[in-house]
């Protein structure tokens, strides 16, 4: 695994180690079906009051690792402990300490309405009726479902739904919350609203998320860590992540007009310049010339190229700028392209 | 409020966990009342068909010649068979039929989740059917008060205690077969075949006394059936506490295994859930 600058200690509030899971493919009633490891090895740690992402494709190992994390699934090998207790030896005080979201619009009991359902979850966690009227009350508030709180959940939408869901989760107050996938499936409108809301769940909790978005995981996490095949590739913060990324930043320029007998001059002024690794110039349909420079770094290779243009007096039209990505992040941590649809290994 | 101000409270002393489980069991119930009132239809149905049921057995009977049953007492023996139907669905249609329900809606990882019991959860599936089942119970002993029913209660008492012991034994069998319901990805097939065998073994519609030899032994392991005896003991036969304490030491002892076992067993459960990962695969 590559590993760039982590910050987490071991007493930190969600801590795994070396966690595994393997899982027997069912082929029938007599036969032993083949062995699939699920989880291979998977360590980190959250440190208190940030958001942590497992970015991965579908199958990668990320919903196995949670419901480990949530009790629901003994690991093959390995330990971890939520905000310190064991989760195998002391599972009781792990989900007293915890609120997990399980992704998907499902969840919920749908002939009941929003406020029905946050009162039985909050029983289930041993909160008194009043405790779990001022605290629903207050979450109802802050995921703006007040106004809606007495309908039916089957009448919300997919993106009420996962509102709804996030404040089931932190019903009981829990100092460590895991939301598996909380957008999936949300139209952009709905997923910006639920990636504010999970943005303020810090410093109050420490939040493991898990996501195929890579756009999600890097406005939202300090650190994420990129699971493929049941292990971490990759682990970081979205930007040393992406500094990692083995991939040519590139800066486009778009010039107002041909070069009309400049482009050798053009050329060896840019080739000279420190940052630049090539050079290519394509021309538009609009008869204008695009030049695209590969480069180590984007700042210095765009003021000084366009001093050099100006020099030349070529005028730019458009400059666009390609820095890495978290797909480049992935893709050179895995060696392929990211395809969320992965491949499906459920648990 | 800090973060741990709600989450850190653990109930300590066993009386404050039979509290928590209490709330726990009651919430349930309330849930799944609250769901099962939410389909019309349901609502009308449920009255509806035990009374319906009832009016075939008896046409049954009276066209049987039967001599098993006096018949005088058909109605009552029949509507007290109905009363225990209805527990007995509560009991393994409530538990079984509620957790594929959970699976369904994808809300069982949720419920698994929590630091409740789940035993508490589970009798609060079989509470919550009983309620569930009260309307039915009521309209049918209506109807058989209606259609002559005759009931001989020289003790009251006797009958509270029988009818309370019904409900001990639907609780202590709901929670032996939860461990099963939770394991099984089917819980609801399941919880369909367990059903019928039991109106025959435990003497819902027919005296036990005419079931083979083999059966009867087979009968007198199930706590609903000395339950059935020791009610209808009290409320057709006018027995007092001491002639039915036979039939009701040999409920409540036979439904103490069960909860043992049941308790045992939903341990088990739980942990081989967790070790084969299939808790929310349908």
């Amino acid at each position: 695994m590559r590993q760039t600058e982590t910050s987490a200690s071991p007493d930190a509030p969600i801590v795994a180690d070396d966690l595994r899971r393997s899982f027997r493919k069912r082929s029938g009633w007599l036969r032993s079906g083949e062995l699939v490891e699920a989880v291979r090895g998977i360590s980190f740690a959250v440190p208190r009051g940030t958001i942590f992402g497992m970015l991965g494709p579908n199958g990668a190992g990320k919903t196995t690792t949670i419901k480990m994390l949530a009790t629901l699934l003994v690991p093959t090998s390995g330990t971890a402990r939520i905000n310190g207790f064991d989760i195998t030896r002391d599972e009781l005080r792990v989900r007293q300490h915890l609120g997990v979201l399980f992704g998907g619009d499902r969840g919920l009991y749908n002939q009941l309405s929003g406020w029905e359902n946050l009162r039985y979850f909050g029983s289930l966690y041993g909160m008194d009726d009043d405790a779990i009227k001022r605290r629903a009350g207050m979450l109802l508030e802050r995921v703006n479902l007040t106004a809606r709180a007495s309908e039916r959940v089957e009448s919300y939408s997919r993106g009420m739904k996962q509102r709804l869901h996030i404040a089931k989760t932190l019903l009981h107050d829990p100092a460590v919350t895991i939301l598996d996938e909380p957008t999936i499936g949300l139209d952009p409108a709905a997923a910006i609203e639920v990636r504010t809301l999970i943005a303020s769940l810090v410093p109050e909790h420490t939040v493991l998320l898990t996501t195929h978005d890579m756009h999600e995981a890097d406005v939202l996490c300090r650190e994420i860590a990129i699971v493929d095949r049941g292990l971490i590739v990759a682990q970081g913060t979205p930007a040393a992540l992406k500094l990692g990324a083995k991939v040519d930043r590139q800066v486009i320029i778009t010039l107002a007009g041909a070069l009309n007998g400049k482009q050798e001059l053009v050329h060896q002024r840019l080739r000279a310049l420190p940052t630049i690794t090539q050079v290519r110039q394509e021309l538009g349909d609009d008869g204008a010339s695009s030049l695209t420079l590969r480069c180590s770094e984007t700042t210095q290779t765009l003021d000084s190229a366009l001093a050099a243009l100006r020099e030349l007096e070529a005028p730019v039209r458009e400059i666009q700028v390609r820095e890495p990505s978290l797909e480049d992040a992935f893709m050179t941590a895995t060696g392929r392209e990211f395809d969320p649809g992965g491949m499906e290994v459920r648990a | 409020m800090s973060a741990l101000a709600l989450t850190s409270h653990r109930p300590s002393t066993i009386l404050e966990r039979w509290r928590a489980n209490l709330r726990v069991a009651t919430a349930t119930a309330r849930v799944s009342v609250l769901r099962y009132a939410s389909n019309p239809i349901q609502l009308l149905r449920a009255p509806l068909s035990p009374v319906l049921q009832l009016a075939g057995f008896v046409i049954a009977y009276n066209i049987s010649g039967q001599t098993a049953v006096p018949s005088e007492q058909v109605i009552g023996f029949l509507v007290i068979g109905i009363f225990m139907t209805e527990a007995w669905s509560a009991t393994v249609w409530g538990s079984g039929h509620a957790l594929q329900s959970e699976r369904y809606l994808g809300t069982i990882s949720a419920v698994i989740a929590a630091p409740a019991s789940t035993a508490a959860v589970i009798i609060g599936y079989t509470l919550g059917s009983l309620l569930i089942n009260l309307p039915s119970i009521i309209t049918c002993t209506l109807v058989a008060f209606l259609a002559g029913a005759t009931f001989t209660v020289a003790s009251p008492l006797a009958a509270l205690i029988a009818l309370a012991t019904v409900v001990i034994c639907t609780f202590c069998i709901g929670l032996a077969f939860g461990g099963l319901f939770v394991l099984s990805k089917n819980s609801n097939s399941l919880s369909n075949f367990l059903q019928t065998p039991i109106y025959i073994l435990a003497g819902f519609y027919v005296p036990r006394t005419v079931l083979p030899d083999w059966l009867q032994r087979i009968s007198d392991l199930i706590p609903l059936s000395h339950a059935v005896d020791a009610l209808r003991g009290a409320l057709l036969q006018g027995k007092s506490l001491g002639d039915l304490s036979g039939p009701l030491l040999a409920a409540l002892g036979t439904a103490a295994v069960f909860l043992v076992v049941g308790i045992w067993a939903l341990g088990k459960a739980d942990r081989a859930i967790r070790r084969s990962g299939t808790l929310d695969i349908l």
